[in-house]
């Protein structure tokens, strides 16, 4: 413990809030049509199918309403973003080719500490496109793909092609179309049959230009009985006009593969973050989603698992932390679409200064999906009188042999469990961030070490001077 | 492989208005708050759509089916019956219960009211000057729920012409519990009502509503408004048994508001109706208000029942508990969606809400939504859902002890269905329930 708390005073919070000068090679001009598409194919050098694809999601967006429901969006102004910064020109795989400026921002984000620590691989995006990236030489050896998206079409395009777009299709909603519309960095992942990747794989992402739209795509793809652990962590420093961010993921998960994706959001409080996260789980297969939404102005993600074979599992824990001016519009979907399926939502959420957490879930169980299992778990901090705490699930069930348990619970931190603390000495303060702490253990010990340590301090940044 | 998760419903074609519509003329009655009320809703009625699946609260309600043209309106006459007909039910619990009825035919509507004199309470037809309620509560109609709320709801203020109104006194406490029936009367009848309880300070009522049709084979339609009004520290227990004929399409919306120390205890059983929209709303407004809501919904057949709750902490130390048990069969369809409201001035408020389902059908579906908006800290609110089949293992044990499959399952139905029947204070009345309804259910469903 001694030595986390080491590692916790050596993190100060201006760490997660700095910027750096703007440097960038090609920059789109501000909004969207077929020629800012058209000039993002072609920065990319894409093959023809993929231009026309882009250039049919846009049509598609464009038709598409903006959602009604969840985050308010009004203070989104989708014409007055640039869609594209490309950064620098090349990939880098060796840390001190990396323009200082950009490895700056990455020193204090703790990448190279992650690497000394024997880390799988790490892809660091600044801005739009990979600018960093490196995989022990062990995993390539036993066939692990782990690029850019980019570089992932370029170099296998037979197996992109075959997988892009399969389980997040363009029309699934309007954040999905104009993603497919624009999309620019992300990973490509793909782990061949049996082959178990020990060690996470990790992107950090990270957003500098004031404006600019951040849009990853990521695929992932575990083939049979392969097992990975990806990792993604975004931090943004402060502006004051509005980002926006919306990336979509796609997670193939092949019969009796195992796969968990993990996500550290703290994206400054003026970001927009609107994502499509899906994973498609096969015979035996196993999602296992830990997301955590700390930042952001407004976040509406809620990650899902189709279970089309039969014995899927889907798993979903969800942490959310609403500050002032922010809501975290979160949840989960497991749609049971094979027999025998099983799924578990947990989620822990956390509202304080007037911010707003809602959790939005979804299970739908259906007729084919004979003796499926499905349990949610929701549990929901109110730190202030000003705060808001809302759950909306739903549960839509066309079998008849299934066993669905849902169970919500909304809560003040108690008075009791205060006034124990503070009569052990410690200030109130102290003994609320110890209380969340234990709240969301559940989740943190879930999390990678590193992580797990940046998360406890990151909820001790909020918590600093919540009770006076 | 599946790539979204509606359920294609029909395309639905425009929906015809009812053929009695633009003809109708409303026939003044002697008090013109009324008559004001009826003209508004029947404006709002004309100038609002037949709701569909973009509108607000009605997300996969289909009306598909509703033959609106062969409706026609009851008359609007009104008559008291001299003595007390022989309804099976209202004559068995006679000794027991206060018991009255009202039938509403194509001849216009009949009431029987039994001698209250000396009880407090005041019961009949807002139009019949002969019951004379005082003009404050006759005020209280359609402020409860607006009749701009949806297009059925203005229906029921629009077409009724006459309010059905139960008002208790100050103080009064009523010893027996009155039993109401409401007979819809006819094929192709038209129901529009609207129904006021009223309980003033320190009163306190039990009140069983049952609302029946003539014959089982009958299509009838109807609409209504339910308004209850609980002053400081009045009790209200609310029986609301819903029996119309499984042809019929029935929409009902209930609002309850609650002041300071009032108690209400309802229980709602939904079980015949071809296709049910429901909506209840109780408003815990005053400080220390207390609301105990209970569903039982039996579907089976091709029964489509959709159910809206509303628990509205808006007052201080206020409590709300929500039960809704299902048991569904067949191709029946249900969807119940609640929401637990705490007001940021609610402090310390505490509210619950459960929804626990039993499928005996492969083809049944169901959904449920429970919802929390909580906009303050210092609070106590959960929610709990279940779906659930028979358990394999509960039906082994029974077998096992010499309870054959069949029995067994009608056994494990019990259960599920005694434990919302618990909620039931009355032993009387749990009793007749269980008589009366559940042990026919049961036998019919299974």
């Amino acid at each position: 413990m001694s030595e986390q708390e080491d590692v916790l005073r050596g993190i100060e919070p201006q760490r997660y809030d700095f910027k750096d000068p703007e440097k960038y090679v090609f920059k789109s001009r501000k909004g969207l049509d077929a020629e800012v598409v058209g000039q993002i194919s072609a920065h990319k050098e894409e093959p023809q199918w993929m231009r026309e694809n882009r250039l049919k999601a846009l049509q598609q967006f464009n038709a598409m309403p903006m959602p009604s429901w969840g985050v308010d969006l009004q203070g989104l102004d989708l014409d007055d973003l640039y869609y594209y910064v490309k950064p620098t020109d090349e990939i880098q795989n060796d840390w001190d080719e990396i323009p200082e400026a950009i490895k700056n921002t990455f020193n204090r984000l703790g990448i190279p500490e992650a690497e000394q620590k024997f880390l799988a691989g790490v892809g660091a995006q600044y801005e739009s496109e990979m600018v960093y990236h490196n995989i022990q030489k062990q995993l390539e050896n036993q066939g692990v793909i782990f690029l850019s998206i980019e570089e992932g079409l370029r170099q296998h395009p037979d197996l992109f092609k075959q997988y892009f777009g399969t389980v997040v299709p363009f029309t699934d909603n309007k954040f999905a179309a104009l993603n497919t519309a624009v999309w620019s960095g992300g990973s490509f992942v793909y782990i061949p049959p049996f082959v178990k990747v020990e060690l996470p794989l990790q992107a950090y992402f990270r957003l500098n230009t004031a404006s600019i739209g951040q849009f990853e795509r990521s695929i992932i793809i575990a083939d049979e009985g392969s097992q990975v652990h990806y990792v993604e962590g975004c931090t943004a420093p402060q502006y004051s006009k509005n980002s926006f961010h919306s990336g979509v993921i796609e997670i193939i998960v092949k019969k009796g593969a195992r796969v968990r994706y993990t996500t550290i959001q703290n994206w400054s409080t003026n970001v927009y973050n609107l994502v499509t996260q899906r994973a498609m789980v096969h015979e035996e297969g196993t999602m296992e989603w830990v997301d955590s939404n700390l930042g952001s102005k407004a976040t509406m993600k809620y990650p899902a698992c189709y279970l089309v074979g039969p014995h899927a599992h889907g798993e979903m824990l969800s942490m959310a932390f609403a500050g002032r001016g922010q809501d975290q519009d979160t949840g989960g979907k497991m749609l049971h679409l094979a027999e025998d399926t099983t799924s578990k939502i947990t989620s822990k959420s956390i509202s304080k200064d007037g911010g707003r957490s809602s959790f939005r879930g979804l299970v739908y169980v259906d007729k084919k999906a004979e003796s499926a299992k499905a349990k949610v778990v929701c549990d929901a901090l109110i730190l202030d009188g000003k705060s808001r705490s809302d759950t909306y699930p739903h549960i839509e069930n066309r079998a008849e042999n299934v066993s669905i348990g849902h169970e919500a619970s909304v809560s003040k931190v108690g008075e009791e469990q205060l006034f124990y603390l503070t009569s052990r000495g410690l200030s109130e303060e102290e003994a609320t961030t110890m209380v969340i702490s234990g709240f969301i253990e559940p989740l943190v010990k879930e999390l990678p070490m590193e992580y797990a340590v940046e998360m406890n301090r990151l909820i001790q940044l909020q918590m600093e001077g919540a009770v006076g | 492989m599946k790539q979204t998760t509606s359920v294609p419903i029909e395309a639905s074609k425009p929906m015809n208005e009812f053929s009695f519509v633009d003809s109708f003329v409303p026939v003044p009655g002697h008090l013109s708050f009324l008559n004001d009320l009826q003209a508004r809703a029947l404006e709002t009625y004309r100038s609002l759509p037949f709701p569909d699946e973009t509108t607000s609260g009605w997300h996969k309600v289909s009306l598909q089916g509703l033959s609106s043209q062969s409706y026609h309106l009851p008359a609007t006459s009104i008559a008291c019956e001299p003595e007390r007909v022989g309804v099976e039910l209202a004559t068995k619990y006679a000794k027991q219960m206060l018991c009255c009825r009202q039938i509403v035919s194509q001849q216009g509507r009949r009431v029987n009211v039994p001698a209250i004199q000396g009880t407090g309470l005041s019961f009949g037809l807002s139009s019949d000057p002969a019951v004379a309620f005082p003009e404050k509560i006759i005020q209280k109609i359609g402020q409860i729920v607006p009749a701009v709320s949806d297009k059925f709801t203005a229906f029921g203020y629009a077409f009724a012409s006459t309010s059905t109104v139960f008002y208790l006194a100050e103080d009064q406490v009523l010893k027996a519990p009155v039993f109401y029936q409401e007979i819809q009367q006819g094929n192709h009848l038209a129901v529009p009502s609207t129904t006021l309880i009223y309980l003033a300070r320190n009163s306190s009522a039990t009140l069983v509503r049952q609302r029946i049709s003539d014959d089982p084979s009958h299509d009838q339609f109807s609409a209504g408004v339910l308004e209850v009004h609980l002053e400081e520290g009045a009790h209200l227990d609310l029986l609301d048994l819903n029996g119309v004929s499984s042809q019929s399409w029935d929409f009902q919306n209930q609002k309850v508001i609650l002041e300071k120390d009032a108690v209400l205890n309802e229980f709602t059983l939904l079980h015949s109706p071809g296709f049910s929209k429901y909506r209840m709303q109780a408003d815990l407004a005053g400080k220390g208000s207390q609301a105990n809501i209970t569903g039982l919904f039996l579907p089976a057949g091709k029964q489509r029942f959709y159910m809206d709750t509303h628990q509205n902490h808006l007052g201080e130390n206020t409590v709300s508990d929500l039960q809704y048990r299902g048991v569904m069969d067949g191709e029946s369809q249900s969807r119940w969606e609640g929401m637990i409201y705490v007001d940021p001035k609610a402090l310390r408020a505490d509210g619950y809400q459960a929804n626990h389902n039993l499928i005996l059908s492969r083809s049944a579906k169901v959904d449920a939504i429970p919802g929390l908006e909580i906009l303050t800290d210092d609070v106590r609110c959960s929610h709990g859902v279940t779906v659930t089949n028979i358990d394999p293992e509960q039906q082994f044990y029974l077998t096992s002890r010499g309870i054959p499959g069949k029995e067994g399952v009608e056994l494990i139905v019990s259960g599920f269905i005694q434990k919302a029947l618990d909620r039931v204070s009355l032993d009387s009345l749990r009793q007749m329930i269980a008589e009366e309804f559940i042990s026919r259910i049961n036998k019919t469903m299974l």
